[in-house]
């Protein structure tokens, strides 16, 4: 079992993506926006963030290079359906400052419980 | 002559052209040829024919007059002028017209351009919802799948949701492709070998009616896209040309060997797909390349084959293009440059 913090604008995502998590046993956290993330990190000993990367307010791409420059090495996996530039490119740059895994949206719900089972099993170790 | 690359017309270069750079150096060149040859001829023809002799017969007694062959000349020089300048005026404006005719090619090209563009752009944000949508419908319809029986009929009804999800998907990989924001941007291929593997997947799935020609040049070169969308590409065009035949028997001819020079200098490879299909209505030559474009009856084709081709060949840097007149068959032109390195090459070798 993991903390998993799901950060994405979209609330049918969120419900979607945060009711399968769910039932393969992971305790949810849910956030709309970046904002006011690394202060959840930190009280609610999140052990796994996954963010969407194209969000109104706080890009997911920021929010990333903004935790890895605080220091935070939890694993982060980073979804994108794509935007004003390509989501291939967006998960790049994702994995690139540092997101442990990158999925493109729409994928496969056991895709991301397989993830966050094996960085679970990573960090344990 | 064609004028040399510096001196094409390029839109926007409204200031244009002077009369003698539309000419150019070697037509004025030929002008100063001709001229001097067709004074020399006339004169020498007409101190030839004694023609001061005959005319002074007509007009006046004969007188000696020394200076006959220079006044010959003269006269000769005023006619050969004439002569030239109509000569010039011919080639100017045959000149002028071509010029006219690459400025409107360029502006029409460059319209095109910007318009699929602005397309690639409209369709990069429709994707993007739409892959936001299908996440929930994937995912709920599988969830709810699991909890219901295996055998029955509301969960064989969510397979069938899931499935028109994934047919979605498809489809907006397929428009990804086509606005330039599919994936494998930064990857390269030995284009020969890709096109020999996809064409006898393609030789496989065609009518044995229609016969593949192959003549692939092994040594045409990298070029800067996935191997996946290199078959992608011939396989798209091949069965736009299969389509194009309408069941009746037919050849497909496909080309590939490097093109130095062309259409840019450099080095490049050209790839031609030809069918001997009716070819492609002149009216309907414009539009081929846009998404969702088509000419087969509803439900056959998605109209997406050709637009694809479009956006992957931009991708790798590439141009193409279509040649087909009525009756005659169409043949698809893609060149793309050799060696091409891509942009984004330093982002994959993050991963």
């Amino acid at each position: 079992m993991a903390r998993v913090l799901l950060v994405d604008d979209d609330e049918m995502v969120r419900y979607a993506l945060a009711k399968a998590l769910r039932r393969a046993g992971h305790e949810v956290r849910e956030a709309a926006s970046g904002a006011g993330v690394l202060e959840q990190l930190r009280s609610d000993a999140i052990d796994i963030l996954v963010t969407d990367l194209v969000m109104p307010d706080e890009e997911g791409i920021g929010l990333i290079r903004e935790l890895r420059a605080a220091g935070e090495g939890l694993p982060i996996v980073a979804i994108s359906g794509g935007g004003r530039v390509s989501g291939e490119q967006y998960l790049r740059m994702a994995s690139r400052l540092g997101a442990s895994a990158t999925l493109a949206k729409p994928f496969d719900h056991r895709e991301l419980i397989e993830l966050i089972d094996r960085l679970a099993k990573n960090a344990d170790r | 002559m064609r004028s040399a690359p510096g001196n094409t017309t390029l839109p926007g270069a409204r200031d244009g052209l002077s009369v003698w750079q539309a000419i150019g150096r070697e037509a004025l060149l030929r002008f100063g040829l001709i001229f001097i040859a067709l004074t020399v001829v006339l004169t020498l023809a007409m101190v030839k024919i004694d023609l001061f002799d005959q005319f002074y017969a007509l007009t006046r007694e004969h007188e000696d007059w020394e200076f006959d062959e220079m006044v010959l000349a003269l006269l000769a020089a005023l006619i050969a002028l004439a002569f030239s300048a109509l000569i010039l005026a011919r080639m100017l404006a045959v000149r002028v017209s071509e010029q006219v005719n690459e400025r409107l090619l360029a502006e029409q090209r460059l319209a095109e351009g910007r318009k699929l563009r602005s397309m690639g752009t409209l369709l990069g944000g429709v994707s993007h919802s739409m892959n936001n949508h299908l996440q929930p419908i994937m995912t709920l319809s599988e969830l709810m799948r699991e909890d219901l029986p295996p055998d029955s009929e509301a969960a064989r009804d969510l397979a069938r949701i899931r499935q028109a999800a994934q047919g979605a998907c498809e489809i907006l990989r397929r428009v990804l492709n086509f606005s330039h924001q599919g994936h494998g941007v930064s990857e390269r291929c030995d284009l020969p070998e890709a096109l020999q593997s996809a064409a006898e997947l393609a030789s496989a799935a065609i009518p044995s009616t229609v016969r593949l020609e192959l003549d692939i040049d092994p040594a045409a070169g990298q070029v800067a896209l996935a191997r996946v969308d290199a078959e992608v590409i011939l396989l798209n065009l091949v069965s736009n040309a299969v389509d194009a035949l309408e069941g009746r028997a037919g050849v497909i001819r496909i080309r590939c060997a490097p093109a130095p020079g062309r259409p840019e200098p450099g080095d490049w490879v050209r790839l031609t797909v030809a069918d001997s299909g009716p070819g492609i209505p002149e009216a309907i030559q414009e539009r081929i390349f846009d998404p969702f474009f088509t000419t087969k009856a509803v439900g056959l084709g998605t109209g997406l084959g050709l637009s694809e081709v479009y956006g992957l060949v931009h991708r790798a840097g590439g141009h193409l293009g279509v040649r087909s007149a009525p009756g005659e068959g169409a043949e698809f032109n893609i060149f793309l440059p050799v060696g091409h390195d891509a942009a984004k090459a330093p982002l994959a070798s993050m991963e």
